[in-house]
């Protein structure tokens, strides 16, 4: 048999051979490009992936939390060159440049570049106006085309800009919730890959693929626009008439920690931020730090009635200042508010009686609760750029201990200070402040719910319904008066703080309402009034006032308490050569209000004159002056109880020459108060060491 | 048939045929975006139907004792031939070729079953003449070149250089001398530069591509650098089945046909690779044996032809994924999308079983 012949078997042997190293061969390929090469292949491979077009997604819509939207994305057409497409780039160049307001070297050079480079399209100009897309499609290019990008509109314009933030050119947020909540917004890129896009010419097989972005989800934020713009319009006006530097209010609802507004002026248009300089793109509210002033008092408060160091019927006396491990402490009020219950060191925001509930608790309970309120930690808050706050327990010592007991010596954000007067609304259970509500899809479905959450209870309950009371006392019968809201109890406390620089103050006022199931906290900061008048009762007081009635108003909250009785009529005080501040005080006092014309420390006079008769409320004009007086005679004030700078000072301002005698407070004087003088006259004053030294 | 012969049924290389048709119907799956939305599963259904269709067709080969089919030698090669003339002039024309006879809407591919042809006609050529000098030669290359000028006039080069390569495998096993078949070779590539006249530009660009793949990057040598780079950046285990970035976006030509092993390199990566490396391994090794144990030459000579036909087409087509060999649109059996291929190798396995299962003398 002839296949039975040892050649053909040997040259079966040698075909099976031959197919064996064939296949190590293969296989020897095979590993070399997948290990040998590999990592370079794999490069190449990615690279192809990023040769494809993007497709930039919708971004999402961000409503506020009644669903009207405050940030959209509306497409717009961007400029798009396709360069093996153009035959004579100088011509194209000098047609362009002229309509999109580009320069024409450099957009030649561009061109000239992806032409060698081989690319398949680069962008002329990015999200152009109507005309612009109008004047280029008149052109009618070869090899220029439009491409649809999205454009963030901010339809309120400066409305909550701080909280909305903005988005860069390609739509990345870069500031406030655009930012916070930049991921879930943006939604995924979709790409066109082709391939005469990556490699720029025709193939014989010629790929094409569309792969859609996916849409970025909408954002609901807890921001009531009707209450945002109720603060934003308040604040406003605040600034202007106190002729401030700037101010920050913010309101939130103490049971969930949501914020419904929050606002800082001057503010700026996030539809055109490039044009505002940037230090107005920061959101002081949660960024900068502040002096609380007696506003911190509620801490102290809080503090001393949980720890029982303090009960408000337990009395104190204030002389006018006291005495910390040899610093002398003054009250705001000359001469001190003497003896009084703690409720009314509340009422009066005595200061010396803050530093003894202070002293009382010690440094080390002290700093718990201060801590406990969320002091010197940030807040946690969805908005970028919280600071924590100047609060150091190690520095510490007594004065420190005494000055921060009525808000000086720390420092601390609006965040912090509205969370933790809201821990208090809230029974003692602080909430967590948050501007994000919910995670939206395009058909409305809810995809993400930011629940409300407790991060503690600061103090019990009982603790809180006391303070409460207090607070509420503050604003009946205290410093807070002009936030008295008719019909609603409201509480809440003012603050008062001096900057280190000279003369400059924060007024602030943050309160409740209603007291009895607080459901609105509002703070509101005037930052460097300068007007003569910084006193938080006096400035911010007011603004609360304004936009608590109108947020109680707007959400149909029911009054409580029975509208006042008809008013009264009450004599006009004489408040002339009196501190302006002290003659606003006696004012409101006397239910009466004041407003202050011109610059200056003393009143020299006023409009309605001394004991005319006028309704209860009414506003009585205060006319101040740095000048001296030009009145002839001029009346001689009361110095009693006066410091020597002030007697001198005060004198000065009525045109009458001071001899001091003695020193510390003024005691006697000739001639008498009231006395009539002619302009010049020199005032005999005597001054005594107070008598006595207490503690 | 005697049901007896079926107890020398070769089972492991049937099961080789399965587990390869198995792979190539998750790549071709794969490849033609089965998976992906929108995707469909057409070409993945017709790849299993083609299979069924192949079983049958194998069975009717095996039944058929293969000297039987030894002795319609003639009218297998006149069928053929008529086949491809007609294809020449009725064919389908499909990315410049006419290779296809349609009939409903497929495709019949007469130059796919001229390889079989070929195989079982030229065995009874070699096994009635053993061929022993020039003269004889000539005879052989006159059978052969008959169906492959035929075949390159559609122009299908690739096809060609596998009737090329299945004549010179069975010359060879049948024992032809050495020297006599180094000989033509030689004069063969010294007639290259006339034959070079001959081919269409885009063969020859083909070839110069081989040569150097970065002559034209973007154009012809595109191919081999994203088969390389789909393969290259599978790795050890790959990067899963419907996974390939490459694949999925369409960067590999020809995805489910001659660059299917792209496909599986990239997803199944190192493993995958070796794996179907070794089943062809062995798929060729038991064809070998078969033709090694055959009861007689003409058994031999065509399973050798088989044998010869599947090592030229899978060095070929797995080579040229990796640009090893040029790009010439030779399929990987069994595992490329296509039905005259895929039948037509199934016939094949069924021929080599037929010579297998029978390679004892039957005692009656």
């Amino acid at each position: 048999m002839t296949h039975g012949s040892s050649t053909v078997k040997k040259r079966l042997v040698f075909l099976l051979l031959f197919c064996f190293v064939m296949n190590i061969v293969l296989m020897g390929r095979v590993f070399w490009i997948q290990f040998v090469r590999g990592d370079e292949l794999r490069q190449k491979a990615k690279e192809q992936w990023t040769r494809d077009a993007p497709v930039e997604p919708k971004r999402g819509t961000i409503y506020d939390r009644n669903m009207n939207p405050l940030a959209i994305s509306a497409s717009v057409k961007s400029v798009m060159a396709s360069p093996p497409d153009i035959k004579d780039v100088e011509k194209t160049a000098s047609l362009l440049s002229p309509v999109l307001n580009i320069d024409k070297e450099a957009l030649v050079k561009t061109l000239q570049d992806a032409k060698t480079k081989k690319k398949g399209s680069i962008f002329i100009k990015r999200k152009i106006t109507d005309e612009e897309a109008e004047a280029v499609r008149k052109l009618n290019l070869k090899g220029i085309y439009f491409t649809e990008e999205s454009k963030r509109f901010y339809p309120e314009k400066n409305l909550a800009s701080h909280v909305l933030g903005f988005t860069g050119i390609d739509s990345q947020g870069l500031d406030g919730v655009e930012l916070i909540y930049d991921k879930y917004l943006k939604g995924t890129p979709g790409r066109i890959i082709s391939e005469k896009d990556a490699l720029s010419r025709e193939l014989p097989f010629g790929l094409e693929k569309y792969i859609p972005p996916e849409e970025g989800l909408n954002l609901v934020l807890t921001i009531d626009k009707v209450i945002q713009y109720i603060a934003e319009r308040e604040l406003e006006k605040a600034i202007a008439e106190n002729n401030a530097k700037r101010g920050t209010i913010i309101v939130m609802d103490p049971k969930t920690g949501e914020i419904l507004a929050m606002a800082n002026k001057p503010d700026y248009d996030p539809n055109d931020y490039k044009n505002y300089p940037s230090s107005l793109w920061r959101n002081s509210a949660v960024s900068d730090v502040y002096e609380p002033g007696s506003t911190f008092k509620i801490v102290t408060s809080a503090a001393g009635l949980e720890e029982g160091v303090v009960r408000p019927e337990d009395r104190f006396y204030d002389p006018g200042y006291i005495l910390v491990a040899g610093v002398r402490i003054k009250c705001w009020r000359a001469g001190g508010h003497g003896s009084q219950t703690f409720a009314q060191v509340v009422q009066n925001s005595c200061n010396p009686g803050f530093v003894e509930v202070g002293s009382r608790l010690g440094k080390d309970k002290f700093i718990k609760y201060i801590k406990g309120f969320g002091f010197g930690e940030t807040t946690g808050i969805d908005l970028p750029g919280e600071a924590k706050g100047i609060f150091n327990p190690e520095k510490i010592g007594p004065v420190e201990l005494a000055t921060i007991s009525f808000g000086q010596g720390i420092s601390v954000t609006p965040i912090q200070l509205i969370t933790a007067v809201a821990t208090v609304a809230n029974d003692g259970k602080m909430p967590a402040p948050h501007v994000a509500k919910a995670l939206v899809d395009k058909e409305g479905k809810v995809i993400y719910e930011f629940k409300p959450r407790v991060v503690r209870q600061v103090i019990s309950k009982e603790t809180a319904v006391e303070l409460k009371k207090l607070l509420e006392s503050v604003v009946e019968n205290g410093t807070g008066g002009r936030a008295k809201v008719e019909g609603y109890r409201v509480a809440g406390k003012t603050g008062t703080a001096e900057k280190y620089a000279d003369g400059k103050y924060v007024a602030s006022f943050v309160g409740f309402a209603p007291a009895d199931d607080p459901q609105f906290v509002v703070l509101v900061i005037i930052d460097e009034p300068s007007t003569g008048i910084y006193y938080g009762g006096q400035i911010a007081a007011p603004v609360f006032q304004k936009v608590m009635a109108d947020i109680l108003k707007y959400k149909g909250v029911k009054p409580e308490l029975p509208s006042e009785e008809p008013k009264e009529t009450v004599k006009v005080p004489d408040v002339r050569n009196l501190y302006v501040e002290d003659a606003r005080r006696i004012l409101v006092q006397h239910q009466l209000s004041a407003r202050v014309e011109g610059e200056g420390l003393i009143v020299y006079d006023q409009v309605p004159a001394p004991d005319s008769e006028v309704k209860s409320g009414s506003t009585v004009i205060l006319k101040v002056s740095d000048s001296k007086s030009d009145k002839n005679p001029a009346t001689v004030p009361d110095l009693t109880g006066r410091t020597i700078r002030e007697a001198s000072e005060i004198l000065n301002a009525v045109g009458l020459k001071i001899d001091i005698k003695g020193s510390g407070f003024a005691v006697r004087q000739n001639p008498p108060p009231g006395a009539e003088v002619e302009i010049g006259t020199v005032v005999q004053v005597f001054f005594e060491p107070p008598q006595t030294k207490k503690e | 048939m005697d049901p007896k012969l079926l107890r020398y049924l070769d089972y492991r290389l049937i099961t080789v045929i399965v587990l390869i048709t198995i792979l190539s119907i998750l790549t071709i799956s794969s490849a033609t975006h089965a998976t992906a939305p929108g995707g469909s599963f057409h070409y993945t259904k017709m790849q299993i139907i083609w299979f069924l269709l192949g079983l049958v067709a194998m069975a009717i080969i095996l039944m058929i004792d293969y000297h039987t089919i030894s002795m319609l030698s003639n009218a297998i090669y006149i069928v053929n031939l008529i086949f491809l003339v007609i294809v020449l002039f009725l064919g389908r024309t499909t990315m410049g070729a006419q290779r296809w006879i349609p009939i409903g809407s497929f495709g019949f591919q007469p130059s796919e079953f001229s390889k079989l042809a070929i195989i079982i006609t030229l065995a009874r050529f070699l096994d009635k003449k053993k061929v022993e000098n020039l003269k004889d030669l000539i005879q052989v290359f006159i059978h052969v070149g008959i169906p492959m000028l035929l075949i390159m006039k559609q122009p299908d080069l690739g096809t060609s250089l596998v009737l090329l390569a299945i004549m010179f495998g069975m010359l060879f096993v049948s024992g032809v001398s050495v020297k006599l078949l180094l000989g033509t070779v030689a004069a063969g590539i010294a007639a290259l530069p006339v034959f070079w006249q001959f081919l269409h530009d885009y063969q020859k660009m083909r070839i110069l591509i081989f040569l150097n793949p970065n002559l034209d990057p973007l154009g012809f040598g595109y191919h081999v650098i994203q088969s390389k780079i789909a393969i290259g950046s599978g790795r050890i285990l790959g990067k899963g089945l419907f996974q390939g970035t490459q694949n999925q976006l369409d960067f590999i030509p020809e995805q489910q046909t001659d660059f299917i092993f792209a496909v599986l390199g990239e997803e199944l990566g190192f493993i995958g690779g070796m794996l179907l490396l070794l089943l062809f391994f062995i798929l060729i090794y038991r064809t070998i044996q078969i033709a090694f144990r055959a009861r007689n030459a003409l058994g031999t000579y065509m399973a050798a032809g088989v044998a010869s036909m599947w090592i030229f087409q899978v060095l070929v087509n797995v080579g040229m994924t990796m640009g090893l060999m040029p790009v010439t649109g030779i399929p990987l059996p069994f595992m490329s999308y296509g039905g005259s291929s895929f039948l037509m190798n199934m016939m094949a396995v069924g021929l080599v079983l037929n010579i297998g299962m029978r390679r004892q003398k039957i005692l009656f």
